[in-house]
């Protein structure tokens, strides 16, 4: 096989070349975070709480446009131990442990420019086991060596099989806010 | 074929990259047990403890005996008792607590410290905590004139609890109660102190319903007769409800011990219910 390579057929030797390299500059246009901040946030009658974690993990490929973004739910804490239990509870977390957004880039983000910039996404976003598709404007700020993503938005409980617990005839409310801030570091 | 090959290795390394990431989980160990529901069954502390930085509130009642039949509707046109209670995680692993009891306008002062607790690695296998509590008896008493400290009185208990298997519970919390002042009908001599066991148990239905017990096997006062309470409990949204079968009526432990005069099986049972309200004392960033 490396006889072959060597006597016959040089391109053969830069397709080879190609694929030993061609990842590293795929790569390095990748931005990578497993500490930013995600907030979950409900509301009752009269009343909000929300359930934040700062265990986000994100990852931007401005090579091939992809993002993709995931959260354990078991650390999410809403401030009450027993609110966290319930919310664990409602989201079966036991059996369903991620909520997660995977998807692509709609617009560049331009490297050069230092003032934030909006991006739309387009992916499918998962929680409670449900999978579906989802839009998403954030704002990037290109900082050194790092993009810093801020977005927001909100989804159907009923739409993901979630039935939101209820007391009494207060119930806790089908929209929930989701918004994540992150500072994501070139690998 | 070559060319084929090239392009499957091609397809192989764009497709590597374009990948979805391993999801890895944060938390990798199970949640240390929750022992029991809440702070207390229908009288008795049990081992847990309101988190630090959390307030819990909680107001307790207890009917009449249901002895009273229809007419007084099984017990429930009789109110026995209620308690209101406030309690705080002052720090980790330890509350303080202030309530009142309408019988004899009780005030108590509650302190938990509960430095041992079982994990989920039973590297820890049981719950050790200790509990006092202080009572201040405010009734005005028209035929004694009682000073601040002949109204006091004192329950402290070492509280040991286990879970089975993460659905049985039990505790046992080893008590001393002291009266300051008794009242005696009879002239018959009268036992100040009072050393007593608690025995708690629970049974989890499921993930927000439990049944549990409280009573009192060993007394040390012959007068006094053992209490029995059942409770069915329901967690919801940070509430606990619980709804009691019980046959000493009073919320404060020294009271409860001390003072029952009914003996469950024998009938002499009361309808009772609690509900427990936890809150947070500082909002999240």
């Amino acid at each position: 096989m490396l006889k072959t390579i060597k006597s016959s057929n040089s391109w053969y030797l830069t397709l080879a070349l190609m694929l030993v390299y061609l990842p590293i500059p795929l790569l390095a246009q990748s931005y990578y975070a497993e500490n930013g901040t995600a907030n979950f946030t409900s509301s009752v009658p009269l009343y909000e709480f929300t359930g934040t974690s700062e265990q986000l993990t994100g990852l931007i490929n401005l090579t091939d446009h992809t993002v993709d973004f995931y959260l354990d739910l078991e650390t999410l804490d809403s401030g009450i131990k027993k609110r966290d239990k319930d919310m664990r509870l409602t989201l079966e977390t036991k059996k369903f442990p991620f909520a997660e957004f995977y998807g692509s880039l709609l617009d560049s983000v331009d490297l050069t420019n230092l003032n934030p910039q909006t991006i739309r996404t387009r992916g499918n976003f998962s929680i409670h086991g449900v999978t579906r598709g989802l839009d998403v404007e954030g704002e990037i700020t290109v900082e050194q060596n790092a993009l810093h993503l801020k977005a927001n938005w909100e989804i159907r409980l009923d739409d993901f099989n979630i039935v939101p617990p209820s007391l009494l005839i207060v119930k806790v409310d089908q929209i929930q806010k989701i918004s994540i801030d992150i500072r994501l570091d070139k690998q | 074929m070559k060319s084929i090959l090239c392009t499957f290795l091609l397809l192989l390394v764009v497709e590597s990259t374009q990948a979805q990431m391993e999801r890895k989980r944060s938390i990798e160990n199970l949640p240390d047990p929750e022992l029991f529901l809440s702070t207390s069954l229908v009288a008795a502390q049990t081992v847990s403890i309101v988190p630090k930085g959390e307030i819990q509130s909680a107001i307790s009642h207890s009917f009449g005996s249901i002895r009273s039949g229809w007419g007084d509707l099984f017990g429930l046109d009789n109110n026995a008792a209620v308690h209101l209670g406030i309690d705080v995680g002052i720090a980790q692993n330890v509350s303080l607590g202030i309530g009142r009891t309408s019988v004899d306008d009780v005030f108590d002062l509650r302190f938990k410290w509960m430095p041992y607790r079982q994990n989920s690695s039973n590297s820890r296998p049981v719950s050790i905590g200790f509990y006092l509590n202080t009572a201040l008896e405010t009734l005005e008493e028209r035929r004694f004139n009682y000073s601040f400290t002949e109204r006091l009185s004192y329950h402290s208990s070492l509280l040991v609890a286990r879970q089975f298997g993460r659905k049985i519970t039990l505790q046992l919390s080893p008590s001393l109660s002291h009266f300051n002042t008794l009242l005696s009908q009879n002239n018959s001599p009268l036992q100040h102190t009072v050393f007593s066991t608690l025995f708690l148990g629970r049974l989890q239905l499921n993930e927000r319903n439990s049944l549990s017990f409280e009573t009192v096997p060993l007394l040390s006062d012959p007068e006094a007769i053992h209490h029995w309470g059942f409770s069915y409990e329901i967690e919801t949204g940070g509430h606990v409800f619980q709804l009691f079968l019980q046959s000493g009526y009073l919320f404060t432990e020294q009271y409860l011990i001390k003072q029952t005069s009914d003996s469950f099986w024998d009938g002499d049972i009361r309808l009772g219910f609690a509900i427990h309200r936890v809150f947070q004392m500082k909002k999240n960033k």
